[in-house]
């Protein structure tokens, strides 16, 4: 093969204008002509300079703009699949345009960072948390958390705890308990856990209410497990996450739920059955 | 007595022909252990979210890996990047290695991301002898992290350079040789850019040191009729078994490996292209091909 006539580019700015032409929301023909999109044109990145089209190989059968547009046209579409894959409940509720749209939207304001695409919806519940969608489907918001706390979960080690049954009788006040790491822990305002299982069971429920809901995520020893608690339970499963000494929770929990010292016990011991207590720490 | 197994291409054992796992398959061959010699599996699916680990789907590989051999086939090392190579992502993909003990670990030969963003797309690069010392030596880097030899893959292309100055092939194997790497050669992707590109897919093979092919790939791709799409969603086009049979003849019974990743068929339909695969080998040399025993 011939020595090139051309003055080569550096790599970095072949690159960059790769990058940009492949990642610009407007297409690849819109992006080259400058014009102005549909999405804020705050958000659009302007052209690096020098423009690198013409390092770019035409035939007679595809031009080079034809042959960047494969890859815009794969960037969207492979990074739109990842998020309705993790969020499948918002892909359905939304509908396929205007999911393409809210995603298409998020991917300006959030390009992937992360060598893996399961990060890559680290952001999607705060962001849809600031659409106009949010008049049109309110629940939304807390719909794509719950989606999120399950991807979480079902990509967390489980843990490998310590026996709790090597605790003495005189040591369980102060110690504390570990909480499994595919644990998450979230509130919503509108009841999604019910509605987001009638969505995966692909049966179109009605719209969820607004009731507060206090919910509950783990990973048992095949999938992810979505339960609504009781506040008081709630708050019990989340200052034993942040390290508070069990007999402190125990108190705390009988104050709030005014249940008994049996019941709490039968709460407990159905959290261990379950797996969410992995492990235990013993005060020095 | 065990069959003698091939002489290994690259140093790497002789498998045979192996599949990609996929999550739809995981609970089939979980329960049914089917007979295949060995899964490809891709090592960014195992790793977890933002640090973590790999959660269940590492539980399910860790269960599959008992009972069959497992290479790791990563998409995001972005060898031909300006930016840094990511130390974050190599000591998370060196964890993923102590942890499987893969038969292997490979990769693509293009960059995939700049400035920190990751297009998550397997991005050409210009065929020049500056671009060959620049991947070499991020090679070099990687295989001294991981304390092995990799594989880097030939990918699928849609556009090249005004600028380069070598054939994608003579490129290949500057950066295999300077890098001391080993070739996975996709073969589905030689005959996707040859027909792209308007070279010989032959003249690729032939330009290819068999010495460094440790690794072949078989896929499907889509006809979009000005240009060929790599679209892993479909079986293997008659241009590309013809194209495997000669590249059976110019570097024998390598491991190959059948990759299926979108509208993935049942399992025995997948397993049927290995087995097709299996034949061809058989067939162009001439006598049955050793694969690895698996106990059913």
């Amino acid at each position: 093969m011939d020595a090139p006539s051309l003055n080569a580019p550096s790599l970095a700015d072949l690159q960059r204008w790769l990058r940009w032409i492949i990642t610009d929301p407007r297409g690849v023909d819109a992006a080259l002509a400058g014009q102005a999109g549909e999405v804020d044109a705050g958000w659009i990145e302007s052209e690096p300079k020098p423009r690198q089209l013409g390092m770019v190989v035409a035939t007679p059968t595809a031009s080079s703009v034809a042959r960047v547009g494969i890859y815009a046209s794969g960037y969207f579409w492979r990074l739109h699949d990842a998020l309705a894959a993790d969020f499948p409940g918002v892909r359905e509720i939304l509908g396929a345009g205007r999911f393409q749209r809210l995603a298409a939207e998020y991917l300006i304001k959030h390009p992937s960072r992360s060598p893996n695409l399961a990060d890559l919806g680290f952001s999607f519940s705060r962001f849809s948390l600031d659409r106009e969608l949010r008049e049109e489907f309110p629940f939304l918001p807390d719909l794509a958390s719950l989606e999120w706390s399950i991807h979480l979960s079902l990509l967390a080690p489980r843990g490998r705890g310590s026996a709790l049954t090597s605790v003495g009788a005189g040591d369980w006040s102060s110690a504390r308990l570990r909480l499994d790491p595919t644990v998450r822990l979230l509130t919503t305002e509108w009841a999604v856990a019910s509605f987001w299982r009638r969505i995966f069971a692909k049966s179109r429920p009605a719209a969820p209410q607004r009731r507060r809901q206090w919910l509950l995520v783990y990973r048992d020893d095949v999938w992810v497990q979505v339960k609504a608690v009781t506040r008081p339970q709630w708050s019990a499963l989340l200052r034993l996450q942040q390290g508070c000494p069990l007999g402190w929770v125990c108190e705390q929990l009988a104050a709030e739920s005014r249940g008994s010292h049996l019941r709490i016990r039968e709460w407990f011991r159905r959290w261990i059955s379950s797996g969410l207590i992995s492990g235990v720490e013993l005060a020095a | 007595m065990a069959p003698r197994l091939e002489s290994p291409a690259f140093g790497l054992p002789h498998l045979g022909v192996g599949i990609g796992l996929r999550p739809r398959h995981y609970r089939d061959v979980l329960t049914t252990r089917p007979v295949v010699p060995w899964f490809e599996v891709i090592s960014e699916n195992f790793m977890g979210t933002r640090g973590g680990e790999g959660g269940r789907p590492l539980e399910i590989l860790e269960q599959v890996r008992e009972n069959y051999p497992v290479v790791l086939h990563g998409v995001s090392l972005n060898i031909g990047s300006t930016d840094p190579i990511r130390l974050d992502y190599l000591s998370r993909l060196k964890w993923l290695v102590r942890r499987i003990e893969p038969a292997w670990v490979s990769d693509h030969l293009c960059w995939t991301g700049v400035d920190g963003e990751n297009l998550h797309d397997l991005l050409p690069l210009p065929y020049s002898s500056k671009v060959v010392r620049h991947v070499a030596e991020r090679v070099a880097q990687v295989q001294d992290v991981l304390g092995r030899q990799i594989l880097l893959e030939n990918v699928s292309s849609y556009l090249t350079f005004m600028h380069s100055e070598m054939t994608e092939w003579e490129f290949l194997s500057e950066v295999a040789r300077c890098a001391d790497c080993g070739i996975l050669l996709d073969v589905n992707n030689v005959y996707v850019s040859a027909t792209n590109h308007q070279f010989d897919a032959r003249e690729y093979l032939n330009g290819v040191p068999a010495s460094r092919v440790g690794q072949l790939h078989l896929a499907g791709h889509d006809d979009g009729g000005a240009l060929l799409v790599d679209t892993h969603d479909r079986p293997v086009s008659r241009q590309v078994w013809e194209l495997y049979e000669y590249a059976i003849e110019r570097f024998g019974p390598v491991n190959t490996l059948i990759e299926w990743d979108d509208k993935l068929p049942s399992l025995p339909k997948l397993l049927e292209e290995a087995a097709r695969a299996r034949r061809i080998q058989e067939s162009v040399l001439g006598r049955a091909v050793p694969q690895r025993a698996v106990a059913g």
